[in-house]
């Protein structure tokens, strides 16, 4: 009986205290300035489900080489730019830039470059506290030894997963939209670049395509609407959403077919979606995205 | 006065006999402990495995000549209200003209499974074949429209079990 009065005591001490200090937090979000204050539209773990559900800047690069577009390095960020940011949103939005470069990079087998790259990477996330995700000195003993670029491309993708993981926990979501902007951003340009240099359906598909990751970067940043400092990327993202609303991209389901080869089993999707972009389209996308792009890029 | 703590010390007097009752219990005791020791042990050795860097880089090995994307680490446990496995759903974005690879990674004993769905979550794919009853570690997917799916993950003839889902492309 006594202890289970001092047990009840315990209790009402602990629900006292939760009470009193769950007032309290209520009191500091209300003394917090209103610019500081997150637009709660969407939770942060459904903008992490979203960021998570975007394809990586890498695959657009994988476009660029399945066309057979030659490398280009006079389109990317010099990698020695990103001692030229000191905020934490041109650090953000430039690691995310500089790391679509190195994937890039990586895609053409450019080795010495994709260093130079790395060592920018690692800078920007150092400035961003997110050094500790990019081990530099197993980077370059992977670079010089590794025959095979694909072990390279995993420790850097798997690196930026650990970064939006640990942003995620430390509910940093503006940093992470921040560098998946940059990234997806950066990846466009150089598509659209590369597209005026070396037509082609394939690559006009790609450019197309990136009306979905837009549509989902558009939801992310509404949550970010009442922030000052998000009103700029806000207002280039409506500008470019104006741009895409006029490509039209339909769907149509087919049953998909199988078939088992060398014990793996692999499935030819049969769906069809058409994508329809005219040139027209593709030259204001790829105006705007350099205006945005090179205003990114400057220093600071 | 009573003793409360005494009385609840205090065994019944055993149908079987004061001395061989007690111990039988003993014995159920002892083996209830080593059997609930090993589920737990096995619990915490398979999870403490998928938090291990070295078995993400182990289910790397699995996608081949893949270039590596995404990874989604699966925890579930328990049964789901109707007694079914738990399953637990991502989206993603996967894009015409590529051939993705999807894997199944999990260290303990039972079976990953992965499936995806269109973005109307009709059925693309699964790496269990339910006809022939044969479950695949990768599966290659030729893409032919741009578009979010679903990949949906759940664990067979297991419970509180993790795995790794890695995503490639080519």
């Amino acid at each position: 009986m006594f202890l289970f009065k001092k047990y009840s005591l315990v209790c009402l001490v602990f629900f006292i205290l939760a009470c009193d200090n769950e007032q309290e937090q209520i009191k500091n979000e209300n003394t917090k300035p209103s610019d500081d204050q997150p637009s709660t539209l969407i939770p942060d773990e459904v903008i992490y489900d979203i960021i998570h559900s975007m394809s990586s800047p890498i695959e657009t690069a994988n476009q660029l080489v399945k066309a057979k577009v030659p490398y280009k390095s006079e389109f990317l960020n010099a990698p020695e730019n990103a001692l030229n940011y000191n905020s934490e949103q041109k650090m953000a939005l430039n690691l995310g830039i500089l790391g679509a470069d190195l994937g890039y990079v990586n895609m053409y087998h450019q080795k010495a470059t994709s260093l130079l790259y790395m060592g920018a990477v690692k800078l920007l996330a150092d400035g961003l506290k997110l050094g500790k995700f990019f081990d530099i000195s197993t980077l370059k003993s992977l670079n010089k030894n590794s025959e095979n670029i694909d072990t390279i491309i995993y420790y850097t993708n798997k690196s930026f997963e650990e970064i939006n993981q640990y942003l995620k926990n430390q509910k940093r979501p503006e940093v992470s939209s921040e560098i998946l902007l940059g990234g997806w951003l950066e990846s466009l340009y150089l598509a659209t670049k590369m597209y005026r240099l070396y037509p082609g359906k394939e690559l006009k598909e790609t450019i197309g395509q990136q009306k979905i990751t837009l549509d989902n970067i558009y939801l992310i940043y509404s949550t970010y609407q009442n922030k000052k400092s998000f009103k700029e990327l806000i207002n280039n993202i409506n500008d470019l959403k104006k741009i895409y609303d006029k490509i039209n991209i339909t769907y149509q389901y087919h049953p998909p077919t199988s078939k088992e080869v060398n014990g793996v089993l692999v499935v030819q999707d049969n769906s069809k979606n058409s994508i329809e972009i005219t040139d027209q389209h593709i030259l204001e996308i790829s105006s705007l995205t350099e205006i945005i792009r090179n205003k990114m890029i400057e220093k600071e | 006065m009573t003793n409360r703590f005494w009385t609840y010390k205090t065994s019944p007097p055993s149908p079987l006999g004061e001395g061989r009752g007690e111990g039988i219990r003993k014995i159920i005791f002892k083996i209830t402990l080593i059997i609930f020791g090993c589920i737990l042990f096995h619990a915490t050795t398979v999870n403490a495995q998928c938090d291990d860097e070295d078995f993400m880089d182990l289910c790397a090995e699995k996608l081949g000549d893949f270039t590596f994307v995404k990874a989604n680490k699966i925890k579930l446990s328990g049964t789901t209200k109707d007694g079914k496995a738990p399953t637990v759903e991502y989206p993603f974005v996967l894009s015409k003209s590529s051939t993705y690879v999807l894997t199944a990674c999990y260290p303990g004993p039972g079976n990953m499974i992965v499936e995806l769905f269109d973005r109307d979550h009709k059925f693309i794919m699964s790496n269990y074949d339910k006809s022939q009853k044969k479950y695949y570690p990768t599966i290659n997917f030729v893409c032919s429209a741009t578009g979010v799916y679903y990949l949906v993950y759940s664990f067979a003839n297991t419970e509180n079990a993790c795995g790794i889902g890695m995503i490639g492309f080519k």
